[in-house]
């Protein structure tokens, strides 16, 4: 564990970071105050984006009690455990490698920190390729469609339909975040190698991470109610 | 540097530069000004809406029209049946050997002549057609009538319109639409935090800025792209659903623009939850130093429930007009009966977030109310803890009572577990009343402008606050539900307190944000015209509520007539009185007497600032010597101690032993 | 600088260690908290077995007690692997604990929306309809496929396998009611309203 950084580097060595010479703005007394409150305004975010799902999830309560027959069989019938389970997998990797970026910034390795980065974005397209290839393609070939559109030949239950509502409207809406996930993962490690970050200022990555956490966790409710009902 | 002795929105060079410098803006208080002639602009448009509304229901248009009860198939002179083509021909009926068939009665019997296809005919050989159908008639020969009452608003009468002619109910049906999401979404929810307290948040905490300035800004561009697609959707054709956009109507309408009247709704609360996020990070981490929490002004502490409510229940209205729109487009069916969903699930996902936000629409009003007490009438506020507390505890209940909005729809358990819950609500309330009107007491008040108006406040958010209650018991809002009495319940604390609060405020901080002073006796003269009106537009219909005027009607019975007149009347004394407060406005930025740092005699910190403030709001971090409240112990700033003489030097002797 | 952090790496516990040297300095002499390695990849292995586990239980037959209480397992599990990403990933064991209490009051938020509609929905077969099964939350509707193809929306069909919803929807009701049919076809005729051919939004 004791590897010297990657950016140690005779010459590297002698160029000084963009980071280490970071000023907090001009409206904080001090670094300290700035990145706790940036950490606490991303807490407050994060807040809102569990209120944002707990409309699905609130939905899909409704659809368990008022439909129960059709919310497990359809459930069985539509969706495939295994896809899912794959990506469960996939997201809590992906969340295990931007923690380690975040350490690895805290220690000024930046390359390294770079490459975890480059996992997290690595795994986070495989979800959305997996998602799209294996789920969202077949389903749209054999019109497994939400309400209204739904007209599968083979229909399960008298709701099906409403099942499959849910599972499009918060599957597409965790998709969503998903991309945004990848997009700013992107920025992160574009200004990661150009030296941005570094131990006194990690706040951005710090933050990234915290959003694709709650993504992720978002993912861990989601899987077991609608693939293994 | 050179900008910390120039007001905060000196010109720059050119004019350029200078327009430059709003738009691309990261200073609060420049956020603050823009947000305010966003706002400003909303209250005119939904106002004027209105207007409209009310000139609509000026006047009862009743249309009977008689209907025939009953017909039945005319006959000519000689009995036949008369159709289309003429009388039908009657000809005799032959036996085989072509003789006559003779009836009962020995006369020969008849019968219509019709061509081999069985068709009647008449004497050239056409097909008859259709019967022709007259009146039934009574004894007298006289044709039987039904009465048929239809009643139509007068005032958009036969107004055409791309989709076809529609009668003046739809124009009523939009405007009030219009009216109700201008005034909740664009109006209301952003005016005073997002107006007000933008500009005077940070001051009163000794702040440079909000915690995160760009997000600041970037709250304001989403609120006008949120506000270009209300302003779109009102062009292209408007909304027929209400501001609640209640299903299965609002999923089913092909009327108007719906799906992007509610898309401008889910916008404006990403908008709102940016500035709620912003508050409290900026309380928590950017008071100065020294100030504790028991020594924010209140007017931080309600934008800081405020916000609180800002950042919990917004999502779930983002998620619900979310929601919504899939309804519209995919046709998800979770909220629409005839895909097996559930239109009482949309109103619990609506309410949960509606019904706080009427508090997120209140609260900051109670706190501009506590400071114009306080400041205005030159004492320390009574109850000062109790008071911010109450705020926290309000929005801690807010989010407990939502299913008061759907006594009639949901299950009778819910309604028993809501209506107990929403009475609680009335406890912290309450508890701010008595303790602004006990503030009064013995004070030595200045009848400013500012200081009306919270008076007026107190008198209006009383009345009300009391008509809640009623509205909360299940068996009185049964009647109740959906009748005048809930318009004028929630006119009396939105209009009359939030409304009438912003004023306040506004008044209050006008010299502080401007530089300028106001004329004071116009300004007094408008508030008590706003406050007369008010109460004549809106106090009439607790009366027509409680005899059963529904809400949402473009017209009525004629026994309504009179206190539908007088309701409209006050909306005139009401529109002139606004009109006049412009003008006092527009007098003062033109050629309004310099302000002083401290015209009022405050103690917060943003009399401490410079009027205007510069742009990083004091030239030196202030220093806290005193709580925001500390009038018995110090002299205001600015302000000569002969002039001042602190009223209980015992408080100042009890202050100093400790 | 960079050099001087990497001895840090050796002291590494499962717990936050508080000691002074656990902390990176930077000029203004604000402690920064390196993340542990080895916590975290327990963490990381600890969710990978709490998948498997909920796995296991939602899919082994010998496991299965009924539909309900697995999917409340999995629930359980699932809450117990979100609560390792928010305390670990989401460093709230080592933060201030204001971002703990944002989290406790939005789960807060979450739980009150969905409780409270859930017992409203749950006790809506106390209107004398729905007990009598005229009325059923939602309705009853059955999408189906005719011989060309074509999808149509059937409603109020009662089939023995899927009993849940043998009633039309309060809206529905109404609808039928001879009364509302009457006075909602005479003043609303101008907007076309009718749920019948509802086909999902205004294309
Ligand atoms: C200028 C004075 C005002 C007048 C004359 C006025 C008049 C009206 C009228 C006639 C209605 C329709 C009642 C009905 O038939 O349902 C209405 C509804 C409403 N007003 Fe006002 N109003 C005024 C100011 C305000 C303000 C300042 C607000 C909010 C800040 C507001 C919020 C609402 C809301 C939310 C509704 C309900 C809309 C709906 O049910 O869809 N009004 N108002
Ligand atoms: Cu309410």
């Amino acid at each position: 564990m004791t590897t010297a950084p990657i950016s140690s580097g005779a010459e590297l060595a002698a160029k000084r970071e963009p980071h280490e010479d970071y000023v907090h703005q001009h409206h904080w007394r001090n670094a300290a105050d700035e990145a706790e409150a940036a950490k606490f305004g991303m807490w407050l975010f994060l807040a809102t984006e569990v209120l944002l799902f707990s409309g699905f999830f609130c939905a899909y309560a409704w659809g368990r009690m008022t439909h129960y027959g059709t919310w497990r069989e359809a459930s069985h019938a539509y969706l495939d455990w295994k896809i899912g389970a794959v990506n469960t997998v996939v997201l809590l990797l992906s969340s295990f490698t931007i923690v380690m970026a975040i350490r690895e910034l805290q220690l000024a390795r930046k390359w390294r920190a770079f490459v975890y980065l480059g996992i997290t974005n690595l795994c986070a397209i495989f979800f959305l390729v997996a998602k799209i290839a294996l789920e969202y393609l077949p389903k749209l070939q054999d019109k497994k469609l939400p309400g209204a559109n739904f007209w599968y030949y083979n229909p399960h239950g008298t709701h099906d339909h409403l099942f499959m509502s849910v599972y499009w409207i918060s599957t597409a809406t965790h998709g969503v975040h998903v991309l945004i996930g990848v997009l700013v993962i992107s920025w992160a490690m574009y200004w990661t190698a150009r030296g941005r970050y570094g131990p006194k200022n990690f706040m951005f990555v710090e933050n990234t991470g915290l959003y694709w956490h709650i993504v992720d966790v978002i993912w861990i409710f989601l899987f077991p109610m609608l693939y293994l009902v | 540097m050179g900008h910390h002795d120039r007001p905060y929105y000196a010109s720059k060079e050119t004019l350029w530069k200078t327009i430059w410098s709003w738009i691309y803006t990261v200073d609060h208080k420049k956020i603050g000004v823009m947000y305010l002639c966003a706002v400003l602009l909303m209250f005119f448009l939904g106002g004027v809406f209105a207007m409209a509304l009310r000139a609509e229901l000026w006047e009862p248009i009743t249309n009977v029209t008689k209907q025939v009860q009953a017909e039945v198939q005319a006959t000519d002179d000689a009995g036949r049946l008369v159709y289309e083509n003429g009388a039908e021909v009657l000809v005799p009926v032959l036996n085989d050997d072509e003789t006559p068939v003779l009836d009962a009665d020995g006369e020969p019997k008849v019968e219509p002549k019709k061509n081999d296809a069985g068709q009647k005919v008449n004497a050239e050989g056409e097909p008859l057609g259709d019967p022709v159908m007259t009146p039934e008639v009574d004894a007298d020969g006289n044709p039987v009538y039904e009465e048929v009452i239809e009643r139509e608003g007068e005032l958009f009468k036969g107004w055409t319109s791309e989709s076809g002619t529609v009668n003046s109910n739809n124009v009523y049906n939009r405007l009030f639409s219009l009216h109700g999401t201008i005034m909740v979404f664009l109006f209301i929810i952003p005016a005073i935090p997002a107006a007000l307290g933008n500009i005077f948040l940070p001051i009163m905490l000794g702040a440079k800025d909000v915690a995160f300035p760009k997000l600041n800004l970037g709250s304001w561009y989403i609120y006008i792209i949120g506000g270009l697609f209300a302003v779109y959707s009102l062009i292209a054709g408007g909304v027929e659903t209400g501001w609640t956009f209640y299903t299965p109507y609002s999923t089913s309408t092909n009327w108007g623009s719906v799906t992007s009247m509610v898309l401008a709704a889910f916008i404006l609360g990403f908008s709102s939850i940016f500035t709620g996020m912003n508050f409290i990070v900026t309380v928590h981490k950017l008071r100065v130093p020294g100030m504790g929490w028991f020594d924010m002004p209140l007017f931080i502490w309600a934008l800081y429930a405020t916000s609180i409510i800002q950042v919990l229940a917004t999502p779930v209205v983002g998620i619900t007009l979310l929601m919504l729109v899939f309804e519209r487009t995919l046709g998800i069916g979770i909220f629409d009966p005839a895909l097996g969903g559930d239109p009482v699930l949309y109103q619990h996902f609506f309410w949960f977030y509606s019904h706080p936000a009427v508090y997120i629409m209140i609260l900051p009003g109670f706190g501009i109310v506590s400071e114009l007490i306080a400041v205005h009438s030159h004492k320390r506020l009574f109850g000062y803890r109790a008071i911010a507390f109450s705020s926290i505890g309000i929005a801690a209940v807010s989010f407990l009572i939502w299913g008061h909005h759907m006594f009639t729809s949901e299950s009778p358990s819910a309604n028993v577990v809501f209506s107990a819950l929403t009475f609680l609500v009335g406890l912290p309330t309450a508890i701010k009343v008595f303790n602004w009107t006990s503030s009064l007491y013995k004070a030595s008040i200045s009848w400013t402008t500012p200081m009306l108006y919270a008076a007026f406040f107190i008198f209006c958010f009383t009345i009300g606050g009391l008509t809640g209650p009623p509205l909360a018991t299940l068996a009185t809002d049964i009647h109740l539900h959906d009748t005048y009495f809930v318009v004028a319940h929630f006119h009396y604390v939105m209009m009359g307190g939030t409304v009438l609060a912003f004023l306040g405020g506004l008044h209050h901080w006008w010299p502080k944000f401007t530089g300028k002073m106001y004329n004071e006796n116009w300004a007094r003269l408008a508030s008590i015209l706003v406050f007369i009106g008010f109460n004549i537009t809106f106090f009439t219909q607790f009366f027509l509520g409680t005899q059963g005027m529904p809400r949402r009607y473009a017209t009525y019975v004629p026994e309504f007539e009179l206190l539908h007149k007088i309701s409209t009347f006050g909306s005139w004394v009401l529109a002139i009185a606004f009109l006049m407060h412009a003008v006092v406005f527009a007098f003062s930025l033109a050629g309004g007497r310099r302000a002083p740092r401290n015209p009022w005699g405050g103690l917060t910190l943003e009399w401490y600032a410079d009027s205007p403030p510069v742009e990083h709001n004091f030239s030196h971090e202030p220093l806290l010597t005193h709580g925001p409240y500390d009038y018995d112990l110090v002299v205001p700033p600015g302000w000569d101690p002969a002039d001042y003489p602190l009223p209980d030097p015992e408080a100042v002797a009890r202050a100093h032993g400790h | 600088m960079a050099h001087d952090h990497d001895h840090q790496t050796e002291n590494e516990g499962l717990m936050p260690n508080l000691e002074h040297d656990e902390h990176a300095h930077d000029d203004h002499g604000h402690h920064v908290h390196v993340t542990p390695f080895m916590p975290m990849l327990l963490v990381f292995v600890g969710l990978l077995c709490l998948t498997a586990l909920t796995l296991w239980t939602a899919k082994a037959e010998y496991f299965y007690v009924s539909n309900s209480v697995n999917l409340t397992v999995a629930l359980i599990i699932a809450s117990f692997k979100g609560l390792l990403v928010a305390a670990f990933f989401m460093h709230l064991i080592y933060d201030k604990a204001i971002n703990t209490v944002v989290v406790v009051a939005s789960m807060f938020a979450v739980v009150l929306f969905i409780t409270i509609t859930m017992i409203d929905i749950g006790t809506q077969d106390m209107v004398d309809k729905t007990e009598k099964g005229e009325i059923a939350v939602g309705g009853s509707v059955q999408i189906q496929v005719d011989e060309s193809g074509n999808r149509q929306v059937t409603r109020g069909v009662y089939s023995p396998f899927w009993s849940d919803n043998p009633g039309l929807s309060i809206v529905e009701q109404a609808k039928n009611d001879p009364e509302n049919v009457k006075k909602y076809n005479k003043s609303h005729a101008h907007d076309d309203h009718s749920g019948d051919d509802h086909s999902g939004g205004d294309h």
